[in-house]
């Protein structure tokens, strides 16, 4: 692919979204010898996406805001691509860019919502650079843990996280009240948090 | 895998993640949690393991096979 195509043609990643070719003018990729450069770019984004999007979503309130901060720190890594030492290790210093790059995202999202304070979020977000592996292996037992769920049960968990459901119309419709329908969500996710910690523990001391 | 574990916790404290989860925390309470995330790392690292999964159910909703078996 051209270098600059890509703006009218957005790459679709596995997560999904475009690579955010509408916050990038075309001069900045329109140089035949960053082709090279921005292939490059590409096949490493591409290929560490899904393990820097379980990074941003362990210290960030919704995968909303995941989607959001993913599109301000792939701009900012193509922008400092130059800086990236080719032989060290791309995950690490994408790492590095995003969690910069969240606390300026921290400053917008703080107007409106309960977001961390600043300590908070570059502590945790360090601390998560350390524990990819682990998210891994813990999206994996969340997913065997809710096909080992009873049906009913499972059920519910996945119609209260359908993105935009209200809370209060689920709980009318199913003649219950909101403050009910919290009540058993909690108990399910604490259900699902004990699950997966077993299972990964599990497969820790397996190996 | 770290050993801290969510039922370790305090309930004090498994209630505050719960309703930070749930978007219902008040000002007090995400404050207080705000300052015990600081004091304490299995806190921490609880919580990020609760939002990365919380996140994840979110995008099993909408991409697995495991939602289209079960809500349609």
């Amino acid at each position: 692919m051209k270098a600059g195509s890509w703006i009218r043609e957005p790459l679709v990643f596995a997560a999904g979204g475009s690579l955010y070719g509408d916050r990038m003018s075309k001069s900045e990729l329109n140089h035949p010898e960053d082709d090279a450069r921005y292939e490059a770019f590409v096949r490493l984004f591409a290929h560490h996406e899904a393990e820097l999007r379980r990074f941003a979503g362990s210290f960030l309130p919704s995968w909303g805001d995941v989607d959001e901060l993913m599109q301000r720190s792939a701009l900012a890594m193509w922008r400092k691509f130059d800086q990236f030492d080719q032989g060290a290790s791309f995950i690490k210093w994408a790492c590095v860019v995003t969690r910069f790059e969240a606390l300026a995202y921290r400053r917008k999202m703080a107007r409106d919502r309960h977001v961390f304070r600043e300590d908070v979020l570059e502590l945790m977000a360090e601390e998560a650079a350390e524990e990819l592996n682990q998210r891994s292996a813990e999206q994996d037992a969340l997913e065997s843990c809710l096909l080992a769920m009873p049906e009913k049960q499972r059920k519910f968990v996945m119609l209260a996280y359908t993105p935009g459901v209200k809370i209060k119309e689920l709980a009318e419709e199913a003649g219950s009240t909101s403050a009910a329908f919290y009540m058993r969500l909690k108990r399910l996710r604490r259900q699902l948090m004990q699950c997966v910690e077993a299972k990964t523990l599990q497969t820790k001391e397996a190996q | 895998m770290n050993e801290a574990r969510f039922e370790d916790l305090p309930e004090e404290e498994q209630e505050w993640i719960d309703a930070f989860l749930n978007g219902g925390i008040d000002d007090d309470s995400f404050a207080k949690l705000q300052d015990r995330m600081l004091e304490r790392p299995e806190l921490r690292t609880v919580m990020r393991r609760c939002l990365a999964l919380h996140g994840r159910r979110s995008r099993l909703r909408r991409a697995s096979p495991l939602c289209s078996a079960c809500c349609s």
